[in-house]
């Protein structure tokens, strides 16, 4: 059977965020959240590329992550098959901006080994042009052999930015966007910063205390200017953004120094 | 000629997954003046280009011969369901805002699907401690006002370095825990006037982290939360939203 051309499917995805026609019905069936193995398209990232969601089945056995190497904290796994083929392109296609990466593991105790006891990790991505290798690593406890699936989210380098949104709040934005209701009703926005040349220690971005009520979510990424290697922000990690009121701004605090560093946060809020 | 809801969501599903391949019929799906239009009941052609009955009719034969995902099988929509879909669709008509996809609750929803199909649920707690002047070691700022707060316990405990803040949080029923999605603390420390940290690692400020482990009570989550001893704090609110799937009883 033929399958719609990969322009076709883009089409399509795009309309899944317009307000007229099927796609507003398709949206009020679909949750929010459905997790495929396999890639699907999820979002559009800053500048306008498509953002794809890769969810891989370690448990199959057909994906391992070995520990690769520990240092300064630091703890890789690095991706491969069965055959012991790490080469990154027999993963994903065409990689070139990792958006988030997490796993999930099982550490359950005593009998209950079995299950998710919760371990939704977020890692970091480096990619090594040399061999075309991916490692991935946090900077705390882990074990890459208990891995049973890995989900990362990325660009390519193969698509051209396009104007549709997906009207997900995968739909990263420059600009403030309504992308659900907080617990009272209110409306959740959320905004995107994008910073480059950021050094290590302590940074500032102005955003008025009078833009929000309450901030729900930062998330975002650090990452080398040339793409290769995306370290997340937050838990595990070594880069912390908070709402500093003193200072009008966020404050980014960077302990890890890749070099020629840009920062890209997502923040929810409401007013 | 007309389509259901779950023919429609099968179909553009089946199309999601490349297996039908009708571009005409593509296009004018994605038509954004409305190539179909829904009367309260049922789908049907419409707007400018509408589907021929000959295209919904073969939509109609491709889905006969289509093996939808294994969740459309054993969770089709039902008349519940129906009326959810339409007072959705009714409110997304007026509502100022096209997209609502991210809706925190207190009560628990239904959000999505995990990967073996199964319903991910979401919730959110919200917990409210009891104002302190300073942070105190007898854990007096820990306790809570919130009438619900038999959904969660909360304890502290402070080591050399550290002070680690748990909260156990009780969805009924829960089983296999996935995902932490949202986790929002509100908190004043003294010297920075207020600052809003939702649980990121930022050193020297205030670092948290914030991770599962398991609890005395089996298939209990508890989020863990680890912060270096810095200062006063003026804990007020947690929000703690969690997703999960529950495990079969």
């Amino acid at each position: 059977m033929n399958s719609p051309t990969k322009e076709q499917m883009k089409e399509l995805m795009g309309y899944l965020g317009q307000t007229l026609s099927v796609p507003q019905v398709v949206q009020n069936f679909q949750p929010s959240d459905t997790y495929l193995l396999g890639e699907r398209m999820i979002g559009r990232w800053v500048n306008g590329k498509p953002i794809y969601r890769y969810v891989l089945d370690c448990s199959e056995h057909e994906i391992n992550l070995v520990r690769n190497t520990t240092s300064n904290g630091r703890i890789d796994g690095i991706l491969q098959d069965n055959n012991n083929t790490k080469r990154v392109d027999n993963f994903l296609d065409h990689p070139e901006q990792f958006i988030s990466a997490h796993c999930w593991t099982r550490y359950g105790g005593g009998d209950d080994t079995t299950r998710y006891q919760s371990n939704c990790i977020p890692l970091g991505c480096d990619l090594d042009t040399n061999d075309n290798t991916l490692d991935l690593y946090t900077f705390g406890y882990w074990n890459p052999s208990q891995v049973d699936y890995l989900q990362i989210d990325y660009t390519k380098t193969t698509d051209e930015p396009t104007a549709y949104k997906l009207g997900s709040p995968y739909d990263y934005s420059l600009d403030e966007t309504i992308i659900g209701s907080w617990i009272d009703g209110r409306p959740v926005y959320q905004k995107t910063f994008v910073t480059t040349m950021i050094n290590d220690g302590e940074s500032f971005v102005a955003f008025d205390r009078s833009n929000f009520d309450k901030i729900l979510e930062i998330t975002g990424i650090h990452n080398t200017n040339d793409l290769t290697e995306m370290n997340p922000v937050g838990y595990l990690s070594a880069i912390g953004i908070c709402y500093r009121e003193n200072k009008n701004a966020f404050r980014i605090n960077i302990n890890y120094s890749p070099i020629n560093e840009s920062v890209i946060f997502t923040v929810r809020y409401i007013k | 000629m007309s389509l259901s809801f779950n023919e429609v969501r099968q179909y553009v599903i089946g199309l999601l997954q490349n297996y039908f391949p009708n571009k005409k019929i593509l296009n004018k799906i994605g038509e954004e003046d409305g190539s179909l239009t829904y009367d309260g009941s049922e789908i049907k052609g419409g707007g400018s280009s509408p589907l021929t009955e000959e295209e919904m009719q073969e939509i109609k034969d491709q889905l006969s011969s289509y093996s939808p995902p294994a969740y459309a099988v054993a969770d089709p929509l039902t008349n519940s369901d129906m009326e959810e879909i339409k007072q959705s669709m009714a409110m997304h008509c007026k509502q100022p805002f096209p997209v609502e996809q991210h809706r925190y609750s207190l009560n628990e929803q239904k959000v999505g699907e995990w990967i073996d199909d199964s319903p991910i649920y979401e919730k959110t707690f919200h917990i409210e401690f009891v104002a302190a002047s300073s942070f105190s070691m007898n854990g007096e700022h820990l306790v809570s006002k919130n009438e619900n707060a038999s959904e969660y316990d909360c304890w502290w405990t402070q080591s050399s370095s550290n002070l680690n803040f748990y909260v156990k949080v009780k969805p009924d029923n829960t089983g296999d825990i996935m995902i932490i999605k949202d986790v929002t603390f509100v908190y004043l420390q003294n010297g920075y006037k207020s600052t809003f940290s939702p649980f990121n690692n930022s050193s020297n400020v205030v670092q948290f982290q914030k991770g599962f482990q398991l609890a005395e009570e089996p298939n209990k989550p508890v989020l863990f939360i680890s912060t270096p001893w810095n200062g006063n704090l003026y804990w007020t609110d947690a929000y703690i939203t969690v997703r999960y799937t529950k495990q079969e009883v």
